[in-house]
């Protein structure tokens, strides 16, 4: 729910692939969005578009990207540059 | 397909954020929807799971014919910075819903735990909940009389908060700089907490 997924192709180049697949495509042409997201907008339940997405993956259609959340393997330079762009957004 | 180094769009060519997770927790009705909604970029979203039977209390169950799940709604906001994807999960308030809060927390690099000043005895298992994890958390009252009645040291005496440092931050869920005031004040502790410093001895 908390990864991210991002196209790995243009939904124009797969042209034979579902409409929902593309429609997804679409949704994550951009840096990345998150599982929670797509399924909200898919308007589906988590588990489902979960196995959705599984199926993208598979087919490499999709990259995906799990969240930064050890401490340990992130600088606290990266922290402070959330931080600064916390405080500009 | 003949140069497919050249022909990806923008869109593709695009960095591929870090996405960055933070749980937005606390008790019934305290603002956690009202919070996620005001700071996030895009109008929040409602992400539903069905949980299965299993998992749920036998005794919310009873009485409901045939009902072997339930939906459970979590909100959703991001905020993207130039350097990573903010992703805020609200999470359900509702007490018989907290066992997901464990699966809500993987992945988090931190937490905003709110509590309602009005009812801080009801505030005492959510802020329980998170001292007995290991993920670092900041305490945000909100100040639902657009007023404090309390403190911050009266806030943290009163949820007999255990780590001195746990920060506690006062707020105004429907105001977006309170709401960003309060992600700093977690991005300062979790920064505090990376700090070599933080090793001394005192
Ligand atoms: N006066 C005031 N009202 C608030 C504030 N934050 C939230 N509210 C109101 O309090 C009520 C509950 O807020 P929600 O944001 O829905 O709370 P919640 O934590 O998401 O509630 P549950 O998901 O049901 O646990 C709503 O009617 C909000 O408009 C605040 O800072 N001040
Ligand atoms: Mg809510």
């Amino acid at each position: 729910m908390h990864s991210t997924v991002r196209a790995a192709v243009p939904a124009d180049d797969a042209r034979s692939i579902p409409e929902e697949w593309q429609t997804i495509l679409r949704l994550c042409a951009g840096p990345g969005i998150a599982v929670a997201e797509l399924a909200a907008r898919l308007e589906m339940r988590l588990t489902p578009a979960a196995v959705l997405l599984a199926q993208l993956l598979e087919q490499g259609l999709i990259e995906h990207r799990p969240p930064m959340s050890d401490p340990d393997a992130m600088n606290i330079d990266f922290l402070r540059r959330i931080r600064s762009g916390l405080e500009r957004a | 397909m003949n140069e497919p180094d050249t022909r990806a769009p923008d869109a593709v060519r695009d960095t591929y954020l870090p996405p960055v997770k933070i749980l937005v927790a606390g008790g019934f009705g305290v603002g956690k929807t009202t919070a996620v909604g005001t700071v996030s970029e895009i109008t929040p979203l409602r992400t539903e799971e069905r949980l299965s039977a299993a998992g749920v209390g036998v005794d919310d169950l009873s009485g409901i014919e045939q009902k072997s799940a339930t939906t459970v709604a979590m909100d959703f906001g991001r905020i993207t910075l130039d350097v990573a994807v903010l992703m805020l999960f609200g999470t359900p308030g509702q007490e018989r819903f907290w066992f997901m809060w464990d699966d809500l927390l993987r992945g988090a690099l931190g937490a905003v735990v709110l509590v309602d000043t009005r009812r801080l005895d009801r505030s005492f298992a959510a802020v329980d909940f998170f001292e007995s994890r290991d993920l670092p958390f900041v305490v945000a009252a909100n100040c639902f009389h657009g007023e404090q009645d309390y403190d911050p040291e009266e806030i943290r005496d009163a949820l007999t908060l255990r780590e001195p440092s746990t920060p506690i931050v006062l707020f105004d869920a429907r105001r977006r700089d309170s709401v960003r005031g309060v992600l700093l004040a977690l991005m300062d502790h979790l920064i505090a907490s990376a700090e070599p410093a933080h090793a001394q001895r005192t």
